[in-house]
C-alpha cells in the first residue's frame, strides 16, 4: 500500500514539474511572438505610412503586407478605429487586395469561437457586405458572443434591412439593458428612423400589433423607438409620439418621449399640465426639463408649484425651466422671502454663476 | 540663413496614431516631438519653444482637460489643436471653452489634422 | 491506548479528506476561473471601451474614497483618481474625522467651498460637520464627518453619491486608467449585473508614476512573493472560478462597483464588523435572492487595482487575523443562509462552504497536523496515512499553486521576466512547506479573537481603517 502511494507522490510531482516545463515553454513562445510581431509591425507601419501618403501603390503596398493575417489584423486596429475618409477608404482597398478580406471571411465561416468573434469584428469595421448571410445567421447562435459580435458587424455594416431581424434578436435577449439595445440600433443610423416611423404607422398608429410582431410588451419597444428618435433628434417622428402623449399610458413610454422631446427640442401643441402633475415623478421631472428647452411660458404656475416637489430631481428642472424662461426674478423672490423652494432657487441662481449665494441672501 | 522649423508637440497615448500623425508632419517640415503622458506635457512646453500642441484628451497620469487648463491659467501662449474620442457636443464645447483653439473628433482625416493644424501656426 | 490511536486515525483520515476537498475544489475553481477568462476575452474583441465616451449610454458612477489620517498621500491620490479615464463621474472624499490635516490639505489644494448640495440621509452615520464642493474640479465632493470608522464613512459617501452607480475605492489603491471603463461596462449592458468586483494585484516593487503602475517587478522580499502567489490563486483565479458558478461572496474593498439603490435597500455596510466588504455583499446575496429577482454578481480579471501589501510579519498576520475575524462576523450576520434551501445554490453551498472551509478551516487544519505528527510519532516506520496527508495536503497544495502560475501565464502574464516566474515556481514550493501552517495560525488566532469579543462584539466599532 506505502509502495502505491510513494508512486502517486512521485506521479503528481512528475505532474507538477510538467507544468512549470509548460510554463516555462509558454514564456518563450510568447517572449518569440511578441518578437516577431514587433519586428512585423516595424516593417508594416513603414509600407502603411508610405502606402497612406500616396508614397507607394496600393498593389505594392499589398504584397508587402500579405502573412500572419491575426496579426495584421491587431497592427490595423487602431488605424481602423482612429482613421476616416480617404485613409479609410485606401485601408479598405488594401485589405481587399492582400486577400485578408478573403481570408476573414473563410474564419467567419469555419474558425473556431474566437476566430469567428475576431472575423466579426474586422468584417463590420469594414463594411463588408459580403458576410451579411453569415451574420444573420449567427443571430440565432447560442453562443452569445457570437451572437453578439454579429448583431454589432451588422449594425456597423449599417445594412437597414435587417434592421428589423436584429431588432426581434435584441428584444428576445432578455438580459441587454435598454441602453444597449438603443446603442446597438442607432449603429444604423438616422436611416433606421424613416423605417421606425412606417413600421409604427403600419402597425400602431391605427391597430397596435406591435407585441404580436415583436414579442415584448408594447411599452418595451414604443419606449426603445422614441429613445432613437430623440438621439437622432428625428422631428417627423415627434407626430406619433404626440399623438402616444396620453396620461393614462405606460408610464415608461411618457418618460421616454419626453426625453425624446427634450433632445429634439421641437414644441407641441399639446397641454402638458397632466405631466406636470403625473404620479411618477420621473415623468414630472422630464416635463419640466421639457419646458427648460422649449422655453414655453404657459406653465409657469405649475412649474412654481414644482418648486416644493418632494423629488429634488423634479424641482431642479422645474427651478431650471423657470430660469431658461427669463423668469429669475421669481426665484429671486422666493429666496429673498425664503419661500418654499429656495433652496433650490439658490442652487439654480448659483450654478447659473448669475448671483453669489451670498449676495441673494442679503438681499 | 535656414528658415526655423515648427516646432509640433503631439500628446497622444496612442503610438500608432502619434507616429502616423509624425509621420505626416515630418514630411511637411515640421520638428516633431512626441509625448505619452499627461503629466509630462506641461513640463515638455515649458523646457522647449514649441510652436503648436496637438494635444490628446484621454492621456493617462494628467488628462487632457486638466493640461488645458493649466496652460490657460500659467498663460502660456501655444496654439492647441485637441484631437480626441470624446465626440459628443458638450465634450467640444467644454474643450473649446477651456481655451482649444481647434477641436477635432475622432475618427478623424490626418489630412484634415494638417489643415487646421497650418490654420492655428498661422493665426 | 489502541483505542486512542483508532481515533486518532480516523481523525488523520478526515484531515486527509479535508484537503483534499479544499485544494481540489480550488484547483477546479482555477480551471474553471481560466476558461472563464478565455470567454471573457472573445467577448471583448466586440467592445470597444472608448466608445462609450462616444455614446450617451453610458451610466455616471459616484466614487467614494473613506480617508483616515492620510494627510500625506491624499491629495496626489485624489488628483490621480481624477484622472481616470470615464465619461462621467464624481469623486466623494469622505474625510472620517481624521485627526491630522487631512481635511486642510484637501481644503487648500482643491480649492474647497461649502456646497450647497443637497442629499437625504438614507443610511444612518455619525455625525457630518460638512459637505464641500471643489472650485477647481467640479466633480470633487468631499464630505468632513465624524469618526465612524469605515463602513461608516462609506455609507455617509453613498448618502451623498448622486449616481446610480457608486464605486468604492481604498485612499491607497492604483487603479489602471481603463479600469473604471472596463469593471462598469457590464452594468450598461446587462441589466441583471448588480455589482461587479476587480482584481487586486500587488503593487509592491513595482515602477508607479502619478497613480499608475507603469512596470510591474516581483518584489526581492519572500513575505511580498508568497503574497503575489496567494493573491493569484485566490484573489484573482479563485474568485473569477466562484463568480463563473454565480457563487462569489467577497468583493474588496479596494475596488468594487455597485448599483446605489441595492445598496441603499440592503441598508449600506454594517458597522458593526471589521469585514464589512464581505459582509456587504453576503447581505446583497441574502437580500437579493430573497426577493427573488434574477441578479449577477460579476467578476473582471482585467480591470485591475494594485495595492501595497504587508511586508513585514506582524503586519500580516494582523491583517489576516482581522480578515478571518471579518469573515465569521460576516457569516454568522448572515447565518439565515446556512443550509437554507430557499437561498439555492447558495444556501445549499457556497455558504456553508465559506463556513466550514474558509471560516472553520484552521481549526480542522491544526489539529491535522496534529494528529499526523502524533501518528508518525506513534507508529513505527511511515505510516501510509502520512503520505497520504503530504499528497493532500502538501502536494495538491504545490499543485494548485502551480497551476495558477500557468494560467497566469497564459493569461495575464504581468511578470516579464522568466527569472521571476521561476521564482514564483520556487516560492509555490516553499509557500507549502512553512507558510501556509503559519498563515493558518493566524487565522485560528482571528477566530479566538472572535469568539472572545463577542461578548462586547456590539459595542466594538472600528475607529481605523486599519492599512497595511
Amino acid at each position: 500500500m506505502l509502495k502505491y502511494l510513494y508512486y502517486f507522490s512521485s506521479a503528481l510531482f512528475l505532474l507538477i514539474m510538467t507544468i512549470v516545463l509548460i510554463i516555462i515553454t509558454y514564456h518563450l513562445l510568447h517572449k518569440r511572438r511578441t518578437k516577431i510581431f514587433k519586428q512585423k509591425k516595424e516593417e508594416w507601419e513603414k509600407f502603411l505610412f508610405q502606402y497612406l501618403d500616396d508614397d507607394l501603390k496600393l498593389e505594392e503596398a499589398a504584397a508587402e503586407m500579405n502573412d500572419s493575417y491575426f496579426y495584421l489584423y491587431d497592427f490595423l486596429k487602431p488605424y481602423l478605429k482612429n482613421l476616416k475618409g480617404n485613409d479609410f477608404e485606401k485601408l479598405k482597398k488594401l485589405t481587399k487586395t492582400n486577400k485578408m478580406v478573403d481570408f476573414f471571411l473563410q474564419k467567419l465561416e469555419k474558425g473556431n469561437r474566437e476566430e469567428k468573434i475576431k472575423a466579426a469584428a474586422f468584417l463590420g469595421k469594414l463594411g463588408e457586405k459580403r458576410a451579411l448571410p453569415l451574420f444573420k445567421e449567427y443571430l440565432n447562435s447560442n453562443d452569445k458572443n457570437l451572437m453578439t459580435a454579429s448583431i454589432w458587424a451588422i449594425a456597423d455594416i449599417g445594412e437597414q434591412e435587417l434592421f428589423f431581424e436584429v431588432l426581434k434578436t435584441v428584444l428576445k435577449e432578455s438580459s441587454f439593458t435598454f441602453e444597449a439595445l438603443t446603442e446597438i440600433l442607432i449603429r444604423f443610423g438616422e436611416e433606421s428612423c424613416y423605417q421606425i416611423k412606417k413600421f409604427l404607422e403600419n402597425n400602431f398608429s391605427e391597430e397596435n400589433n406591435l407585441e404580436e410582431i415583436l414579442g415584448v410588451p408594447d411599452y418595451q419597444s414604443l419606449s426603445l423607438f422614441f429613445d432613437i428618435f430623440g438621439y437622432f433628434r428625428f422631428v417627423p417622428g415627434v407626430e406619433i409620439m404626440v399623438s402616444t402623449l396620453d396620461s393614462e399610458y405606460n408610464e415608461e413610454v411618457l418618460i421616454h418621449i419626453f426625453k425624446a422631446l427634450v433632445k429634439i427640442e421641437y414644441p407641441i401643441a399639446k397641454d402638458l399640465t397632466p405631466y406636470l402633475n403625473h404620479n411618477s415623478w420621473v415623468v414630472r421631472s422630464q416635463t419640466a426639463r421639457y419646458l427648460a428647452k422649449i422655453k414655453n411660458n404657459d406653465y409657469l404656475l405649475e412649474l412654481k408649484k414644482l418648486l416644493t416637489d418632494e423629488k429634488w430631481w423634479v424641482r431642479y428642472y422645474a427651478a431650471l425651466a423657470i430660469f431658461k424662461l427669463g423668469k429669475e426674478e421669481v426665484l429671486i423672490d422666493i429666496v429673498k422671502n425664503k419661500r418654499p423652494g429656495y433652496e433650490m432657487g439658490i442652487y439654480i441662481l448659483d450654478q447659473a454663476g448669475d448671483l453669489k449665494v451670498g449676495e441673494v441672501e442679503s438681499g | 540663413m535656414k528658415e526655423k522649423k515648427d516646432k509640433i508637440l503631439i500628446a497622444e497615448d496612442d503610438q500608432s496614431i502619434s507616429r502616423l500623425i509624425a509621420y505626416k508632419f515630418k514630411k511637411e517640415d515640421y520638428e516633431i516631438k512626441i509625448i505619452e503622458e499627461g503629466d509630462k506635457v506641461l513640463e515638455e512646453i515649458n523646457s522647449d519653444d514649441y510652436d503648436a500642441l496637438i494635444l490628446d484628451l484621454m492621456l493617462p497620469v494628467l488628462d487632457g482637460m486638466q493640461i488645458l487648463k493649466k496652460i490657460r491659467e500659467e498663460n502660456i501662449k501655444i496654439p492647441v489643436l485637441v484631437l480626441s474620442a470624446k465626440s459628443q457636443e458638450e465634450d467640444i464645447l467644454q474643450g473649446l471653452n477651456a481655451g482649444a483653439d481647434d477641436y477635432l473628433t475622432k475618427p478623424f482625416r490626418p489630412d484634415e489634422l494638417l489643415l487646421r493644424l497650418k490654420k492655428i501656426l498661422v493665426d | 491506548m489502541d483505542n486512542f490511536y483508532y481515533i486518532l486515525l480516523i481523525f488523520d483520515y478526515f484531515a486527509v479528506l479535508y484537503f483534499f476537498l479544499v485544494n481540489g475544489t480550488y484547483l477546479f475553481l482555477n480551471i474553471k476561473a481560466f476558461f472563464s477568462i478565455k470567454k471573457y476575452w472573445s467577448a471583448r474583441e466586440t467592445i470597444e471601451f472608448e466608445n462609450m465616451f462616444q455614446s450617451e449610454f453610458y451610466k455616471p458612477v459616484s466614487i467614494i474614497i473613506p480617508a483616515y489620517n492620510e494627510e500625506l498621500t491624499i491629495v496626489d491620490n485624489i488628483i490621480s483618481i481624477l484622472s481616470l479615464q470615464y465619461p462621467e463621474y464624481e469623486v466623494v472624499v469622505v474625510n472620517d474625522g481624521s485627526k491630522d490635516n487631512t481635511i486642510d490639505e484637501l481644503k487648500a489644494k482643491f480649492n474647497l467651498v461649502i456646497s450647497s448640495r443637497s442629499y437625504r440621509k438614507d443610511l444612518e452615520t455619525q455625525q457630518v460637520r460638512e459637505v464641500y464642493d471643489s472650485a477647481d474640479y467640479p466633480n470633487l465632493v468631499v464630505v468632513d464627518k465624524e469618526n465612524g470608522g469605515k463602513a461608516d464613512a462609506l455609507n455617509a459617501g453613498i448618502n451623498i453619491s448622486q449616481f446610480p452607480l457608486v464605486c468604492n475605492i481604498d485612499a491607497d489603491s492604483l487603479i489602471d486608467d481603463h479600469a473604471l471603463l472596463k469593471i462598469i461596462e457590464p452594468f450598461s449592458k446587462d441589466w441583471r449585473v448588480v455589482a461587479a468586483g476587480g482584481t487586486i494585484r500587488v503593487a509592491n516593487n513595482c515602477d508607479i508614476r502619478g497613480g499608475q503602475v507603469k512596470k510591474v517587478r516581483l518584489s526581492k522580499k519572500s513575505i511580498v512573493r508568497i503574497q503575489v502567489l496567494e493573491y493569484l490563486r485566490a484573489f484573482l483565479f479563485g474568485r473569477v472560478g466562484w463568480a463563473a458558478l454565480d457563487s462569489l461572496l467577497i468583493i474588496s474593498g479596494a475596488f468594487g462597483v455597485f448599483k446605489r439603490k441595492h445598496l441603499i435597500k440592503a441598508g449600506g455596510y454594517s458597522t458593526d464588523t471589521v469585514g464589512e466588504d464581505m459582509e456587504l455583499v453576503l447581505k446583497l446575496n441574502r437580500k437579493l435572492k430573497k426577493s427573488g429577482r434574477e441578479y449577477r454578481v460579476v467578476f473582471f480579471p482585467d480591470p485591475v487595482c494594485w495595492t501595497q501589501v504587508p511586508e513585514d510579519f506582524q503586519t500580516l498576520s494582523n491583517q489576516r487575523r482581522r480578515w478571518q475575524r471579518g469573515l465569521g462576523q460576516s457569516l454568522l450576520m448572515n447565518k439565515e443562509l446556512f443550509f437554507n434551501i430557499d437561498y439555492g445554490l447558495l444556501g445549499v453551498f457556497t455558504y456553508p462552504f465559506y463556513f466550514f472551509v474558509e471560516f472553520l478551516g484552521p481549526v480542522v487544519e491544526i489539529l491535522g497536523y496534529l494528529a499526523i505528527f502524533l501518528t508518525i510519532f506513534m507508529h513505527s516506520g511511515v505510516p501510509s496515512v502520512a503520505v497520504l496527508f503530504f499528497i493532500t495536503a502538501i502536494l495538491m497544495g504545490i499543485l494548485l499553486s502551480v497551476t495558477s502560475l500557468l494560467f497566469e501565464e497564459m493569461t495575464f502574464h504581468k511578470y516579464e521576466k522568466l527569472s521571476e516566474k521561476l521564482t514564483l515556481v520556487l516560492y509555490a514550493f516553499l509557500e507549502n512547506l512553512g507558510y501556509k501552517q503559519l498563515h493558518t495560525i493566524w487565522r485560528l488566532r482571528g477566530i479566538i479573537d472572535l469568539i472572545l469579543k463577542k461578548k462586547s462584539w456590539g459595542s466594538q466599532k472600528r475607529k481605523n481603517f486599519t492599512n497595511n
